[in-house]
């Protein structure tokens, strides 16, 4: 009887491992913490939302908005890290947003949206597994001209992906970048041309 | 009243307070202590600590069940519980410089079944929510929070996926609320 119980514990913890791991094999998932972010400063958000989390969020949607609920339930993770930029960090943000962008290049992601301004930068790039988007990244640095300081904000959407949809679900996330908003604004116009 | 009904009421009295499952948050206490002592000028001292669970959570469900008849939302958040364990702590001295120490210390105390949901350090504020899955549903979750004066933990217990269902309805943006309902 002992012996089954501890096969059958075993092997749940095997499978709620593999489960979790899951996500982590995904191509759409990237792992921030391999480009140094974290090593000197501890992001002031980190939202990480997988399995049963997204699947709440996908059936609380699913009454007041069905597409993004729909959405919602193809993904496999949402993961946010937001930091604040002091006048020590920004050189370090910069070499990490540089290096993850030069990863998502070689390992065949598409850069959909690139800014680089004097008081912005953004990077949104998506992972394409045949016709269907898999993976969103988006990097985003910000100044602000309040007292609150600047941020940036790192963004791993690991899932199937609809861009129509996804400055609905940034905003449905408090995931406040502009980028997305102007992302999900030319998907409507792609679509209402395609129409035409 | 003679002395065996006595030792009858007596011995249900005591079984009813063991039984009871209202109880000191021992566990929370100690992961409590264990973060404020970590943190180099953290002043504190305990205000409160009850883990509540067994028959007294039983009791306080049916009583607030049967006030609240017609609030669905508070007619889930009761109903699908099982134990609430709070600890509060008068606390200052606390700084986001602290984050790293307190994040690892919750992360070990809790163990490797739990997972890192949500983390914010915003104006004077340190959230951490963690949570506990089987099955894919959310069976615990615990709630670390300080607000600049106080140092509040909290373990909830019971099927929270219906709850989280209809605080995700009723309640607008998905993290936002999870924070603010934190603090």
């Amino acid at each position: 009887m002992r012996s089954k119980i501890l096969l059958m514990t075993s092997l749940c913890l095997i499978a709620a491992t593999v489960a979790h791991a899951g996500v982590e094999q995904m191509a759409g998932y990237v792992d921030f913490a391999k480009f140094g972010l974290g090593v000197n400063q501890e992001p002031t958000v980190e939202v990480n939302l997988t399995g049963p989390m997204l699947k709440l969020a996908a059936l609380a949607s699913d009454d007041s908005d069905e597409d993004l609920g729909k959405m919602l339930s193809g993904l496999a993770g949402i993961y946010v890290r937001t930091y604040k930029v002091d006048d020590v960090s920004p050189a370090g943000f910069d070499k990490a947003i540089s290096s993850i962008s030069q990863h998502l290049q070689q390992t065949g992601w598409e850069t959909i949206v690139k800014v680089r301004e004097r008081d912005e930068r953004a990077h949104i790039a998506i992972k394409m597994d045949g016709e269907n988007i898999v993976g969103m990244t988006v990097l985003a640095m910000d100044e602000n001209d309040n007292d609150i300081g600047d941020e940036v904000v790192f963004v791993n959407i690991v899932g199937l992906i609809d861009l129509a949809r996804i400055g609905r679900m940034g905003k449905h996330f408090d995931i406040d970048i502009d980028a997305l908003d102007s992302l999900d604004r030319n998907a409507v116009k792609k679509d209402t041309s395609k129409s035409r | 009243m003679n002395k065996s009904r006595m030792g009858i009421v007596l011995a249900v009295t005591v079984l009813c307070l063991f039984s009871s499952g209202c109880y000191r948050a021992v566990r929370l206490e100690k992961m409590g202590y264990e973060i404020l002592d970590a943190c180099p000028d953290a002043r504190f001292k305990k205000d409160v600590s009850i883990s509540i669970g067994g028959m007294s959570w039983g009791l306080l469900k049916n009583v607030a069940m049967s006030v609240e008849k017609d609030d669905h939302e508070i007619q889930t958040y009761v109903g699908n519980l099982s134990k609430i364990e709070v600890v509060v702590y008068e606390a200052s001295g606390i700084y986001k410089d602290d984050m790293r120490p307190i994040g690892e210390i919750v992360k070990e105390s809790l163990g490797d079944d739990w997972q890192l949901m949500v983390k914010t350090a915003e104006d004077d504020e340190l959230v951490w929510i963690h949570y506990r899955e089987d099955n894919q549903s959310i069976r615990e979750m615990n709630i670390v929070v300080y607000d600049n004066d106080e140092f509040v933990i909290v373990r909830l217990a019971g099927n929270l996926d219906e709850i989280m269902e209809v605080a995700l309805e009723e309640h607008g943006n998905f993290t936002d609320r999870i924070v603010h309902s934190a603090r």
